[in-house]
């Protein structure tokens, strides 16, 4: 049943056995596993099923961070969550991202990747992305392609499959909600705070308002947090206030640790033979995109030091792979506050050099007039890689003093990406220039004189939040269970990437999505 | 509009895939010469692979050249021994930077040969 909040009337007391808050991915996967398993299920959502600004604007920041993107545009609060526009890219993590490892500092999950791996085929037919897997040689027989890691010591090919066009979570599996006549999702309702017994370290219910001040209560045997990377630690530091830090921070570690996946344009890689690089391009197959990508393998990892990164190939034009057109931007750029660049000599020399595709792009902008010709031919491929950020204990969302019109204080975000992580990138494509060297492949491009403004203005963002309700073995080190249970309580759960400890270099919503019907067979196994 | 051909030095670095050979050091060190290998367009992009090879402090790249090719027993340079130098090389770790583009040392000591006239 769809109810919604704006039509409860005044004093009613409602009652559930599982209380989900928050109906986008998680919370949409979560209420369909649990559906027809217990006798009252109900789903707490702010938005309704449409696009609403003033419900949006709830999710406004504090202030708006100087690099990092600001949320209230990569996210959705309606039914359906942020699946609502997501490009529904999506892979499995892989086994070593589960790992504690020595040079990546506060790594390590308390489950392995096996104890994830069986719940990937089904995340992924949720996610329309079909049941024939990821590994890279069911689909190079299947689009008859090959990869060109197959004699690599150094890098792997990792396959991304996209539904087309991309699974919108409510829209998909919210009939099957609402057809239920055990389970009610509320719309337009907005939750504002838990009733904890400290004694019992039990939640009984959950508070919300459907509009300012116009407040209800529903009773609750298990509550699920599935509010959004952010919004878990937002709304956990917000309970927390009143309940002595009690709920999974008494070691004050809700909302650090925070994360996303960096993404830049480090590297251009120039091929002795495009044709070889068919299967990094995108393929159909079944209403599906493939796009396989080049990844470092475990070996390379451990035996450099590195983090995990993905490196999908993308074909460029002559025009785009000009390293003048990029240079005359830097020293445009520097010039204009005053600044010499770092790397000037090299950038005065590309300028030089390229003058013919600076002239291409100001005749292209002014007069809307290509004047090369082979401007357009594809030149070579920029790789366009997605970092794994090392979980860094003073990258965190934090509560300011400001307020949303229901009385929640906004964030502040704290979050830097930190010299290490940047020289690892560096590193990596040291490596990964070695590798295809050595095969023959061809020859690598690293943009290091790029530098100053790749991590600036150039720097972008997967819009992947993680880490902020981390998973850990015990409460010193994290925020909740290895079963996703809230420190400090007895039937607190927390669903979605805040409990990622590592994000690896993987798009999240498959693993958000497996883990949660893992959390969904635990609560089942546990509390029925 | 005009149709101007633009090969770049990162192609012309892509070595194994230049399809011209080369029958002796002797013509491979002159190439500066050879219109066919060394058109007008890239000399001052060969200049370029030269002033850092020098920057470098790695001496003369003919002088490397002759050294090596001295050392791998090899008379005749043409395309297959410079890709066969090539992957040696970048195996070694023997790598080159010219402004971020990571050649192989012996390519890298060619095209810059090539620079140097």
């Amino acid at each position: 049943m769809l109810i919604d909040g704006k039509s409860l009337e005044k004093g009613s007391r409602l009652e559930s056995d599982v209380c989900i808050l928050g109906c986008g991915v998680a919370g949409t996967v979560i209420a369909n596993e649990l559906k027809g398993k217990f006798n009252n299920i109900c789903v707490i959502e702010s938005g309704n099923e449409n696009f609403d600004p003033e419900v949006q604007a709830l999710y406004e920041p504090s202030s708006q961070h100087k690099t990092f993107f600001n949320p209230h545009y990569s996210r959705l609060r309606m039914l359906g969550g942020s699946s609502n526009h997501w490009e529904n890219n999506t892979s499995p993590f892989d086994a070593i991202d589960f790992e504690k490892r020595d040079w990546v500092k506060d790594s390590g999950w308390p489950i392995q990747y096996a104890d994830i791996s069986p719940y990937y085929k089904k995340a992924a037919e949720y996610c329309g992305a079909g049941s024939q897997g990821y590994a890279p040689q069911t689909w190079e027989k299947n689009l008859g392609e090959q990869s060109i890691t197959h004699d690599s010591q150094t890098i792997d090919t990792g396959i991304s499959i996209f539904s087309s066009p991309p699974v919108r979570f409510f829209a998909s599996y919210g009939d099957a909600l609402i057809n239920d006549t055990a389970l009610k999702v509320y719309k337009n309702c907005n939750v504002v705070d838990l009733a904890f017994d400290e004694a019992s370290e039990e939640v009984n219910g959950v508070l919300f308002e459907t509009q300012p001040g116009n407040r209800f209560y529903i009773s609750a045997k298990l509550v699920i947090l599935c509010f959004g990377g952010i919004e878990n630690a937002r709304m956990l530091l917000h309970f927390n206030k009143s309940k002595n830090n009690r709920l999974g921070n008494t070691h004050d570690n809700v909302g650090r640790y925070f994360m996303d996946h960096p993404v830049v344009e480090a590297a251009h890689f120039f091929p002795n033979d495009q044709s070889i690089y068919k299967f990094y391009q995108d393929s159909h197959a079944d209403g599906k995109n493939i796009v396989a990508y080049l990844k470092l393998n475990d070996q390379a990892i451990r035996k450099h030091g590195l983090n995990n990164l993905r490196l999908p190939l993308i074909p460029k034009d002559n025009f785009y792979l000009s390293d003048g057109v990029s240079s005359f931007h830097i020293l445009k750029n520097a010039a204009s506050e005053g600044e010499a660049p770092d790397h000037f000599g090299t950038h005065v020399v590309n300028f030089i050099k390229d003058i013919d595709m600076i002239a291409e792009g100001i005749s292209r902008q002014k007069f809307k007039t290509k004047l090369f010709d082979d401007a357009e031919e594809i030149e070579g491929f920029m790789v366009y890689m997605m970092m794994e950020q090392t979980p860094h204990r003073d990258n965190r969302i934090k509560l300011s003093a400001n307020k949303d019109r229901f009385g929640i204080p906004k964030i502040e975000i704290d979050w830097t990406l930190t010299d290490s992580d940047k020289e690892n990138l560096w590193k990596a494509l040291e490596v990964l220039a070695q590798d295809v060297g050595e095969r023959s492949l061809g020859r690598l491009k690293i943009l290091k004189e790029r530098e100053q403004r790749m991590w600036r203005e150039g720097i972008g963002f997967g819009h992947h939040h993680m880490g902020t309700t981390k998973m850990a073995a015990n409460e010193k080190e994290g925020v909740v269970d290895k079963n996703q249970k809230v420190f400090g309580t007895k039937n607190l759960y927390v669903a979605g990437s805040s409990v990622f400890p590592t994000g690896g270099h993987v798009p999240p919503t498959l693993t958000i999505t497996a883990t949660s019907i893992r959390l969904a067979q635990h609560i089942e196994k546990e509390h029925i | 509009m005009p149709t101007l051909s633009r090969r770049k030095l990162l192609i012309s670095a892509a070595l194994p895939a230049i399809t011209v050979p080369i029958t002796s050091l002797a013509s491979a060190v002159s190439t500066s010469q050879n219109k066919e290998l060394n058109p007008t367009s890239r000399n001052e992009e060969f200049a370029q692979v030269y002033q850092s090879w020098v920057k470098q402090d790695l001496g003369e790249p003919k002088q490397y050249l002759e050294t090596r090719l001295s050392l791998s027993g090899e008379k005749n340079l043409d395309a297959t021994l410079i890709q066969k130098l090539s992957k040696e090389d970048f195996k070694n770790g023997l790598i080159i930077d010219i402004h971020g583009l990571k050649l192989s040392k012996f390519e890298a000591a060619y095209i810059a040969n090539m620079g140097a006239v």
